[in-house]
Formats: structure tokens, C-alpha cells, sequence
């Protein structure tokens, strides 16, 4: 009888499992379009978001899974609708496949979208649990979907050429690392602030030619094909977010300040303007950062100081064993850089924004004047005094790795 | 009946713990703050308080359980505290297999039809309960070690996404917030009402269980805190589930993410967790009828959990309401302390009618 | 069947008894004829007529199953040149008993039913008239297998010798490898109709005195009347009936019985096959070879981990490689996704349907190359192989990866071999969970087979131990990894002491001077 019952109930199990196949509407791997990249735009006239997608193009990998360079590696698709998650839909339905944002590298806000709340648009991806983590968030100069018309045929697709411009700039101390998560812990502060890295358009003046692969004769290598006049993106400063929304655009300075307040700096390379020297360039490790604040009277001071261990790069016009060239170097760098952040740092806290995490160092140093004045903090920070201090340690002229 | 180790017990609870942490999650909890730590601390003094009573009655009835001693008393006592106790886990287990759902749902497939997962769930945590205890709690030795992994994964991968400055943010110095964290904190110890079922089952000194339970807990919850603290920081306060974030940033060798094996880990503990609570209504059926075999009990109470949850899961104001009642820790309080609590009332108020009965016979 | 008496075999009596009640009488012509009559006049039986002394004798034999040469030299010889002088039937036959060594092995019968048992197990049965017993001579000379190197559990470094088909020859085997007077081995015979001959061995100190009697207790039980594989016992012994994972071990091993003897475990040796027994057995064991205890120990713990994830990687992989392609294709590596994406545009089933497929191939394969002779096997490796695998692909059948997973998985199958069986269920059973309901499917049916296995205990022994319950000491001393010999030789451990009670209590030296003491 147990046998007999013990039986049916596998059956029933099996069965009742097969038909399951039925309850879960899963989406094959084939049906799904992997988007690369995605361009968020806010169309006034219209009152739509416009969505554009760069989605991987199977085709582009030819036999064997060699990659095939006649083909473009990435497809474009275009939804628009009253929100971003309509016109997400919307642009499913155009192109028939299901939308895997696992993969999506890229997230630009273009012009017009950066006029309303910027932590809404990125709530979407992150609300999104299967939407790549580390993707970089940027802002375009025009719209989004103008860099997104742009294709770059090197690396398996387009969109790998611009993550790996906003990786290298930030791991460069150009930016900071502007993952979604990132963008949103900064937007949660009183302030409600933000940087995003500009891309913009720009057309290539170089030298630069690069071999022509893959063309249908099937050589590759031999020729060669000049990539100057043509179209091309660039990194350029970035935006300031407060409350949500645009403030205004930095240039890149501001955008190195912000690395340097806010990021994690371990390496930086700028050049310092001298007359005698020319201009040599210095690279910086061993940076530390410390911020503090000083409350008195309601009105705070922040003092900014940088340490730094470098080396001299790029010589220019250093003779060796000119005995002043350390000392000259280093000052004139001490200013360049104190020069950098002070120039960076007031204006933009001066309208109140914080991209540099000053609300944290207020919390943390001066805790009861923060947490009586919490709901002004945007005042305190525009308000208040800022000290730059940077020092220098130039241990080696760099003489032997010039 | 074959007994467990202490030592078996505290990991399974640690188990059922640290599912009910990620995939319950009361108002206001996650604020990120330092705050959090304190509340952490706190809530577990007061949990260690709460388990007073249950410890009280397994060293005054010799290492029974509140049913059992209840039952040895009076039938109809012992009856009345099993009816309460079943509803008590009954009412957790839909909370915690709703709880799943929720979370499977939300993050690992978005797309599974509600009754296929909870039924999924709940077959697997009766099957879990019909094993026995000693089952379910080996189990829950590879789960932690799941969870061990994992955490080290994260630690390894996360390490340099860490901000330190993030741990100095809002000292909140809001006491509303404070005390609906700490009461929500307090109230997510539903492993009370299972250790008042079970501690006779347990090989020796049940209160062992406590004492290592309640100090590895703390320092676990402490230590997650931190990692949500030092990734996400203010972020942390708008995030569902805090861990899940974490692990989807962690990129190791052959996973680009490690959020899936996060919700395996959750999922794994969670199954343990139902299981344990049915067990325990199985338990409290035997024991109140004496009747060693508890299969049929077992389904029944798997089947009435289903049909709770996809009740009470269809109807989310009846779902909200039902997690209220359940955060306030009504059912710790009335399981875990005051049955135990009249448990013991009745057992002194019988040891002083006996002495006097002596003292007339003398 | 009726007047046949079951065998005692219980440890005082070892002895079989007869399973025929006619006795045997003082007429040497009677006792031929019930003997004859007994074995239905089968033709292998052969009964010798001579004389000794003026004695009416005859030796009862069956045909192949002794050795003629001891025949002629151990029991004609002596007994035609120099008889006892006595004149008494029944006195000449005792003092030929008594005083004259035959062979080393030598009892006497008195019934019929003992002395068929005894020939066809390779005596020579000697009967004299006016004597009203035999004297069955143990001269075996059947053919068998002589001892060679096992054919499964292979090893570089350990003994190439392998049990064979022939009990008595492996109990003598596992005798020269423990030299110690607490080594005991039961000879009992099961199997109504086939009267195996099955030895149970075990270390009168070591192993739990309970589990002893209980083996033989199931052992005497067992309703079969044919016995001729050590399989045959399994299912009887397996606490719970059959199982997905076995608590009891098989080895063609003599050096790793004797090993896992030595860890206070029963062994069962049984007639007419060379695979043992042994039990109770651990989850943890089907991962160590005994190789390990012959490399150094951190190369062998190198080795058991890449067993464990093989085993993992076997029974998981097809699984969950369907469940994140369908469900979950965010956990890929970028490259890879890209990979797999070009990969299942252009074949003809999805995902869920083509691992199934491939997989049941796979199977098939398997199964028709491992029994066809090897010059065909061949021919299935080229079609397999070739044809399947490449032409499949080729054809948009099938698509790489899958032909690739469900061949490593293949591959990761046969670095824990005494799973294998156990991998092939779990491997469809995972498919089919992560096809269904991806990696919830996967985890819920993973937690059913935690339950499963944690549930087990064998003999009182956790079958998931010493991972769960957790015994440290146990873990660090020689699970994943193997403690130096200077330290195992340290402590001395019975697999009775991982039941995760804080004390083992259950060697039957304490046991029985407990009762002694009692």
C-alpha cells in the first residue's frame, strides 16, 4: 500500500514538474538582445524619454568565434515613453528580444534629462537586479544618443572603447569611478549632489593611423587607413549635480579635484608649468588625503591637505645635477596642485554643492554642529572657509626612469 | 529520539538568523548610521533577557521543554500552551517562507509564478521536517559553510570598495528611529520559540545553546553591518536587500557577480529555518498526543503553511498587517516568555501545594 | 524446503549445522546410496571405493573441486601403505581421525546434508564402513583466478594485489596484512540454494560489538536463496533500504580493508566475487583513494579537494549551466556570455533541451562502449566522439558548450568513481531543476538532498560525519586534509567516535568489560 502510494506521489510529482516548465516564463538566451550600452534622453517638445540601446550583434563574430570586423559588432535600438521604464519597453518591443542589461557597460544622461532628478533614471538600473553593477554612468554634452550613433569596430563591441575611457581616466585620477551604486550613495546625502564624467564629441586630429583589419579581400595588416577627420569621443570635465539636477559642467581640473577628495588616489601624473624648467611632469604615489573641519561661530573651516611622495617624470629642461631643481620643482608643483583643488573646490561648494564629501567631514569632526544644523548643510558648506596645504615629496629626480 | 548537540543547534539557529536578516526586513531597519551597531548590541542584551524564562524552565523540569514540562503538569495546560505555540510557528513559518518568496522573486527570478516557489519552499522544508532534527540541523553545518564562503568572497573582492570615511556618517541622535530599530531588532528572535520546543531534545545544558548562540550572532550582525557601512554607506538606507548589492558588485574568477550564490545561501537558510519551525509544530503534535509518529502532522502543518501563504500572499495589505504584528514581537513575548513564564508559576504554585500537603501529613 | 533447518551462524556457533536431517549410519553402501540419492545422482559427483587395512572404505568427492594430487599423496597414500592396526571398523576409522593428519583442515560430519555441503565446498569426504561418520578433508583444488592487480580503484603507489573470487584465499590475504590475534573473522554460509560462503571480519577491539551483531543478525536473516555478488548483500545491510548515496563502501582492495578495519569498521568477504564489504562508510570516504596515505599529505589534500569538485562540478555543472543560460545569464563573464550567445543562435533546441539530449547520448555511449568487446568499443568512440560531438555542432544541432559541459561533467564523473552512480541520477535530476526553475530549482532540490544525505546514519555512525556533526578534531586529522603520518600515528580514531557524542563508548573491548564488570 506505502509502495503503491509512494509510487503515485512521484508520478504526481513528476508530472506536476513538467507542467511547471509551463509556469515559469523564462526567455531563452537567444531570444534576448545583450545591451551594451544605453543613452537616456528627455525630449521637452515631446515630454518623452528616449531611450537609445547599443544591443551585441551575433553576427559580428564570425566562424570559430573570431570576430568579424566587416560586421558592426553592436545594433541600435530606440524606444521612447512617458518614463524610462516604458521606453526600455518600448524599445524591447521594437527590436523583438527580450532586454539582458546584465551587460550594459555604459549609462549616458544626455542634456535635457539632466534637468530632472538624476537619482529617478538611476534608480531603474538599480532597482534592476540583473543590471550590471559596475556599469559607468557619464553625461553627454549634447544627447545621449549622438555618442551612441557612433561605433568603434576595435574590442568585441562598441561601448568597450568608452567604459574603458572613464576606467582608465579614473584609475588616471582624470574622474572617479562613476558606478550606479557610487552615483546614488553620494545622491543620498543632504546635499543631494553628484559628478558624472562629460563625454563629448570631438573630431580626431592625430597622427594616429591603425592597420585595416578584416576587409573583404581577406588581408589584414597591410594596409594601413588614417583615422583623422573622423568622429570620434573624448572625456572632457563632467557635470555637478545638486538637489538631483544639473548644477553646472566642470572642467577637468574640478574633475581631478573630485578624484582627489572623494576617490581613492594611489597614482597621479600632471605636468607643472615652470619657465626655467620648461615643463616637466611629476607623478605622484603614496597619496594621502585628510580633510578636516573647525566650527566657530556657525561658520566652519575645512582644511584640505594632501601628501605625496613623486617623481620627476618628464625631466623638460633639467640639467643633471642643477642642485635647485628638486626644490623648484617640488614648490611649483605644491602650488599647481594647491592651485588645482582651491580653484575647483570653492567655487563649486560655494554654490552649495557637495561632490567632495565635505558633509561627511563635517559629521564626523564637528558631529553636534552637524546634527543641529542638518537640514542647512548646503548653506553651511557654501559658507564656509577652505585651506589647501599640499606637500611634496620629490625623492627622485626620475633621472633613471625618464 | 536521537538528541543533538549544542553546538548543532547554535549553528542552525545562526543559520535561520541570518536568512530572517536578509530576507526580513522591517520598516526603518537598514538606516545607515552608526546607530545600527548600537541597536544591534543592545537588542541582543535584551534577547539574552528574553530567553531567561525558557532556560529557567529547562533547569527547573531537569532539561524539558515548556510542552513537554507543560504536558507532565496538566493535559489540558499543556494542550492549551501547544495550541498557542503551533499557531505562534505556524504564523513565523508563513512569515518566513513569504519572506522567500518575496526576496526569490525579487531578486533571483523575477519571473517564477508565486505558487511554484512557495510550494517549492514549503515541500522542501517538510521533507526537511520528516528527516528529523538531526537532518536539519547537519544541513544547516553546509549552509554555513556556504555563507562562510561567500563572506570571504566578498571580503576578498570588496576590499578595495570599502570607505572608511562612511563609518563617521550620521549619528542619527534620532530616538523614534532608534527604538522602532531596536524593537524591530528585538522582535526578529523568532528562534525563541523554537529553542522553547525543542531543548529536549538536546543532548545536555540547553542553556549552553544561549551562551555561544547569542555572542557569535552578535559579532556576525555587527560584522555585516560594518561591510554595508563601509560599500554603500548612505545608500545603504535605500537599498531592499543590502547584501545582495554587495555580492552583485563582487566580481571573482568565474562568477562576474556573486549575487546568485548570495541568494542560493539565503534561500538554503530560509528552507533550514521553515523546516525547523515545522518540526517544531511536528514536535509539539507528538508530544501533546503521544504519539511518536508525526509524518501525517508534518504535511498537514507543510500544507496549511502553503495555504496560508498564498492567502496571506495575495493580499498585501493583509501581508503588511501580518508583518506589523509580527515586528512588534508579539510572538516571541507571548511563546517565548509568557508561556514559559505561567510554566513556571504553575510548576512553583504545585512544588508549595505539595510541601503543605506534606506538612499536613506530618 | 520444509524439512530444511536454517544454519545458525550467530559468533558462538559458527559451525554450520547440517541442513538434512538423515543421519549418517555405520553401512558405508547406505550412506553412498542417501548421499547419492541427496545430490540426485548428479554426475559431478564422484564416490572412490578402496580398502585400507581390510577396511571397507570410500572417498566422496565432487569432480573439479579438489586437488588430485592431495588426494593421491595426503589420503590414499597413507592410508593403503600404512593403515592403523586395528581391526574394529568403528575404532580404525577413529584412530584415523585422531592420529592421523591428514590435511590441515579435517572435521568430521555425521549427516548427509553436512557432507554434500562439504564436498561441493571442496572436500573430499572419507567414510569407512561400521563407522557412522565422515571425515571431510580440506584439499580444495578448484580453478580460480589467481590474485592480480584489482581492476577498479587503481593506485600508483599501493599494493598491486586484489582480492579475487575465492573467500578463503582473501580472508588469508587480509590475515597477512594485520597480523594482530584481535582480527576475527566469522565464516558463516547464506543463501538457502547457493550456500555462499561469506566471512565477516572485524577487530574484536576496534569495532562497536552492536554493529557486529547486527550485521551478522541482518546477515543470518537475509530471505535469499542465491548469493553470487557482494551486491547481493548491500540493499540488506543498508540502513533505510537503498539509497542514492551507499553507507557501505565496496573494495577490490585487501590493503584498504584492512585499513578500514583497523577504523573499527565490519567488513563482509564474500564467495564467488572479489568485491568486499565494508561498513559503516562515510560521505566523506568516496573521496580518498589509498593512494593518499602513500603521497605526501599536502599533495593528497590537493587531490581530495579537486575529487570533491569534481564530483560537485559532475553532478551540478549540465544544471546550472541550463539554469544560468536560461535564467541568470548575468553571472557569466562577460566574454564568455558573448560566447555562448553566438553559440545558441544557431541550434535547433533550447537550452534545457539540448543538455537532456546530449546528456542522454552521452549515456548511451557510455553504456554501449563499457560491454561491447574493444574492438567495437572503438568504433563507438569515433561515432561518439566524431559524429556526435562534431558533426552535431557542425550541423547546428548542438551547441558547443553544451558538448563541451556535458563532456567534462562526463570526465569529472570518473575522478570520483564510487559515485558515479549517484552523479548520473543527480546530474538529470539537477537538469531537469535548473531547466525548470533555474537556480531556485537548483537550491531547493540541493537542500533535499542535504536533508537526505544528513539524515543518514549508518550503525550509528552520521553519514555526512565529521563535516556534520562537526567533529574538529576529525576534520583536521584525515578528511580533506591528511595529517602527516606522525600525527595520525598520535591518535587513534574509530569511526564509532565520530557519531558526535562527546565520548565513544563503543569499542567492544569497553563493552564487554563493562559487562564484565556489571
Amino acid at each position: 500500500m506505502m509502495k503503491i502510494f509512494r509510487t503515485a506521489a512521484v508520478a504526481v510529482l513528476a508530472v506536476f514538474t513538467l507542467s511547471l516548465c509551463g509556469c515559469v516564463n523564462y526567455v531563452d538566451l537567444a531570444d534576448r538582445a545583450i545591451v551594451q550600452a544605453i543613452g537616456i534622453d528627455y525630449l521637452p517638445d515631446r515630454k518623452v524619454y528616449r531611450i537609445s540601446m547599443q544591443y551585441f550583434n551575433q553576427s559580428s563574430e564570425g566562424g570559430q568565434n573570431q570576430i568579424d570586423k566587416t560586421q558592426d559588432n553592436v545594433l541600435k535600438s530606440v524606444g521612447e515613453g512617458d518614463n524610462v521604464f516604458s521606453a526600455a519597453k518600448n524599445a524591447s518591443l521594437l527590436t523583438g528580444k527580450d532586454l539582458l542589461l546584465s551587460e550594459n557597460r555604459l549609462i549616458i544622461i544626455g542634456r535635457e534629462l539632466r534637468k530632472y532628478d538624476l537619482e529617478q533614471t538611476i534608480e531603474f538600473f538599480i532597482g534592476n537586479f540583473h543590471s550590471h553593477p559596475q556599469a559607468y554612468v557619464a553625461a553627454a554634452e549634447n544627447t545621449a544618443e549622438e555618442l551612441l550613433d557612433i561605433r568603434f569596430k576595435e574590442g568585441s563591441t562598441s561601448s568597450q572603447r568608452l567604459s574603458d575611457l572613464i576606467r582608465n581616466a579614473a584609475s588616471e585620477g582624470r574622474c572617479v569611478y562613476s558606478y550606479p551604486y557610487r552615483v546614488m550613495t553620494i545622491l543620498c546625502t543632504g546635499t543631494r549632489s553628484a559628478f558624472l564624467p562629460l563625454l563629448k564629441t570631438a573630431e580626431l586630429k592625430t597622427d594616429v593611423t591603425i592597420p585595416k583589419e578584416g576587409d573583404d579581400s581577406g588581408k589584414s595588416g597591410g594596409e594601413e587607413q588614417s583615422e583623422d577627420g573622423e568622429t570620434t569621443i573624448i572625456l572632457d570635465g563632467g557635470v555637478i549635480f545638486k538637489d538631483g539636477v544639473e548644477l553646472s559642467q566642470v572642467n577637468a581640473d574640478t574633475s581631478t579635484a573630485v578624484f582627489f577628495m572623494t576617490g581613492r588616489p594611489s597614482e597621479y601624473s600632471f605636468t607643472v608649468p615652470l619657465e626655467k624648467y620648461a615643463k616637466p611632469s611629476i607623478t605622484l604615489n603614496d597619496i594621502t588625503r585628510s580633510v578636516t573641519a573647525k566650527e566657530k561661530d556657525g561658520k566652519v573651516t575645512f582644511d584640505i591637505s594632501l601628501k605625496a611622495s613623486g617623481k620627476i617624470g618628464s625631466r623638460g629642461n633639467i640639467k643633471e645635477g642643477d642642485p635647485d631643481a628638486v626644490n623648484v620643482v617640488t614648490k611649483a608643483a605644491e602650488n599647481e596642485l594647491r592651485r588645482m583643488i582651491k580653484d575647483s573646490v570653492i567655487p563649486v561648494a560655494g554654490k552649495g554643492c557637495d561632490v567632495f564629501g565635505l558633509e561627511n567631514t563635517l559629521c564626523r569632526c564637528c558631529n553636534k554642529f552637524y546634527t543641529e544644523n542638518k537640514d542647512r548643510i548646503g548653506e553651511i558648506i557654501a559658507d564656509s572657509d577652505y585651506n589647501v596645504s599640499v606637500a611634496i615629496d620629490i625623492f627622485s629626480l626620475g633621472l633613471n626612469t625618464a | 529520539m536521537s538528541r543533538i548537540s549544542n553546538r548543532q543547534l547554535v549553528i542552525a539557529f545562526l543559520a535561520c538568523r541570518l536568512s530572517a536578516e536578509m530576507t526580513t526586513i522591517p520598516g526603518e531597519m537598514f538606516r545607515y548610521g552608526t546607530d545600527r551597531f548600537i541597536v544591534i548590541l543592545l537588542a541582543k542584551l535584551v534577547v539574552a533577557l528574553l530567553y531567561l524564562p525558557v532556560i529557567a524552565v529547562t533547569l527547573k523540569f531537569r532539561g524539558d521543554s515548556v510542552i513537554t514540562a507543560t504536558m507532565r503538569r496538566n493535559k489540558a495546560f499543556g494542550i492549551t500552551a501547544g495550541v498557542i505555540m503551533s499557531v505562534l510557528l505556524t504564523m513565523t513559518a508563513v512569515q518566513t517562507v513569504l519572506s522567500l518568496q518575496h526576496y526569490v522573486t525579487d531578486t533571483l527570478l523575477n519571473n517564477i509564478v508565486t505558487v511554484s516557489g512557495i510550494a517549492g519552499i514549503t515541500a522542501a522544508a517538510v521533507y526537511g521536517a520528516a528527516k528529523g532534527l538531526s537532518a536539519v540541523t547537519r544541513s544547516s553545518v553546509f549552509a554555513a559553510v556556504i555563507f562562510g564562503l561567500l563572506i570571504f568572497l566578498i571580503g576578498v573582492t570588496m576590499w578595495d570598495k570599502t570607505e572608511p570615511d562612511h563609518l563617521y556618517f550620521s549619528l542619527a541622535n534620532d530616538r523614534t528611529y532608534f527604538f522602532k530599530s531596536l524593537i524591530s531588532e528585538i522582535s526578529m528572535n523568532s528562534e525563541i520559540l523554537i529553542f522553547a520546543v525543542i531543548t529536549d531534545e538536546l543532548r545536555r545544558k540547553p542553556h549552553r545553546t544561549v551562551l555561544y548562540y547569542l555572542p557569535i550572532l552578535l559579532i556576525l550582525l555587527e560584522l555585516l553591518n560594518l561591510l554595508y557601512n563601509l560599500i554603500l554607506g548612505p545608500y545603504m538606507s535605500k537599498v531592499e536587500y543590502p547584501l545582495y548589492i554587495i555580492a552583485s558588485l563582487s566580481d571573482i574568477v568565474l562568477f562576474q557577480r556573486l549575487d546568485g550564490i548570495d541568494a542560493i545561501v539565503w534561500l538554503m537558510c530560509g528552507i533550514i529555518k521553515t523546516a525547523l519551525l515545522i518540526y517544531c509544530i511536528g514536535r509539539i503534535y507528538a508530544v501533546c498526543s503521544k504519539k511518536p509518529r508525526t509524518k501525517l502532522a508534518l504535511t498537514v502543518t507543510g500544507f496549511l503553511v502553503f495555504m496560508l501563504c498564498i492567502i496571506l500572499g495575495s493580499d498585501a495589505g493583509i501581508y503588511d498587517r501580518m508583518t506589523d504584528v509580527m515586528n512588534s514581537g508579539i510572538h516571541i513575548l507571548l511563546g517565548g516568555v509568557v508561556v514559559p513564564l505561567i510554566v513556571l508559576a504553575a510548576g512553583r504554585k504545585k512544588q508549595s501545594r505539595r510541601v503543605k500537603k506534606n506538612d499536613e501529613n506530618i | 524446503m520444509s524439512n530444511i533447518k536454517k544454519p545458525d551462524f550467530s559468533e558462538k556457533n559458527t559451525e554450520p549445522v547440517s541442513n538434512s536431517d538423515t543421519s549418517l549410519s555405520s553401512s558405508l553402501d547406505e550412506n553412498c546410496c542417501a548421499v547419492r540419492a541427496l545430490m540426485n545422482n548428479s554426475s559431478d559427483l564422484i564416490i572412490k571405493y578402496f580398502t585400507a587395512g581390510g577396511h571397507r572404505m570410500a572417498v566422496v568427492t565432487c569432480e573439479g573441486m579438489i586437488g588430485k594430487a592431495d588426494l593421491a599423496n595426503l589420503i590414499f597414500r597413507p592410508l593403503v601403505s600404512s593403515p592403523p592396526k586395528i581391526a574394529d571398523d568403528n575404532e580404525f576409522f577413529c584412530a584415523v581421525c585422531a592420529d592421523m593428519p591428514i590435511a590441515e583442515e579435517q572435521k568430521q560430519v555425521y549427516d548427509v546434508g553436512t557432507l554434500c555441503l562439504n564436498i561441493m565446498s571442496g572436500f573430499a569426504v572419507l567414510l569407512c564402513n561400521g563407522a557412522s561418520f565422515g571425515i571431510a578433508i580440506g584439499i580444495q583444488g578448484y580453478s580460480h583466478r589467481s590474485i592480480d592487480e584489482p581492476s577498479t580503484h587503481m593506485n600508483l603507489r599501493a599494493s598491486r594485489e586484489g582480492f579475487i573470487e575465492v573467500v578463503r584465499t582473501n580472508v588469508s590475504m587480509v590475515r597477512r596484512r594485520m597480523k594482530s590475534p584481535t582480527l576475527k573473522t566469522v565464516m558463516m554460509t547464506i543463501g538457502d540454494r547457493s550456500n555462499t560462503d561469506v566471512s565477516v571480519c572485524y577487530l574484536t577491539d576496534k569495532a562497536d560489538v552492536n554493529t557486529v551483531n547486527a550485521v551478522i543478525d541482518k546477515l543470518r536473516n537475509i530471505p535469499l536463496n542465491t548469493i553470487v555478488s557482494s551486491e547481493y548483500l548491500q540493499s540488506f545491510l543498508e540502513p533505510g533500504g537503498t539509497t542514492l548515496f551507499s553507507q557501505i563502501s565496496v573494495t577490490e582492495r585487501p590493503d584498504v580493508f584492512t585499513s578500514k578495519l583497523y577504523e573499527g569498521r565490519v567488513g563482509i568477504i564474500v564467495d564467488g566475487t572479489p568485491f568486499a564489504l565494508i561498513l559503516p562508510s562515510l560521505f566523506a570516504e568516496n573521496f580518498v583513494t589509498m593512494d593518499d596515505y602513500t603521497q605526501k599529505p599536502y599533495f593528497s589534500a590537493f587531490l581530495r579537494t579537486i575529487r570533491f569538485f569534481a564530483f560537485i562540478a559532475s553532478a551540478v555543472l549540465p544544471g546550472l549551466y541550463v539554469a544560468l543560460c536560461n535564467f541568470h545569464p548575468e553571472m557569466f563573464r562577460s566574454a564568455l556570455l558573448l560566447n555562448i550567445y553566438s553559440s545558441v543562435q544557431t541550434t535547433a533546441y533550447p537550452v534545457f533541451g539540448e543538455c537532456l539530449i546530449m546528456y542522454i547520448l552521452y549515456e548511451i555511449m557510455r553504456e554501449a562502449g563499457l560491454r561491447l568487446p574493444r574492438s567495437v568499443g572503438h568504433a563507438v568512440s569515433i561515432v561518439g566522439g566524431l559524429v556526435i560531438g562534431e558533426i552535431s555542432v557542425s550541423a547546428g544541432l548542438m551547441s558547443a558548450p553544451v558538448v563541451l559541459i556535458i563532456a567534462a561533467t562526463g570526465l569529472c564523473s570518473f575522478a570520483v568513481s564510487d559515485l558515479y552512480d549517484s552523479c548520473m541520477i543527480l546530474r538529470l535530476a539537477f537538469i531537469v531543476a535548473g531547466g525548470v526553475l533555474g537556480l531556485f530549482g537548483i537550491t531547493v532540490f540541493g537542500v533535499v538532498i542535504f536533508f537526505r544525505i544528513c539524515s543518514k546514519n549508518a550503525y550509528g555512525v552520521p553519514y555526512t560525519a565529521p563535516f556534520a556533526p562537526i567533529t574538529l578534531k576529525s576534520i583536521m586529522r584525515d578528511t580533506f586534509f591528511r595529517a602527516s603520518w606522525k600525527k595520525l600515528s598520535g591518535s587513534d580514531m574509530t569511526v564509532q567516535q565520530l557519531s558526535g557524542k562527546a565520548k565513544s563508548r563503543h569499542s567492544s573491548e569497553r563493552t564487554m568489560r563493562d559487562e564484565q564488570n556489571k
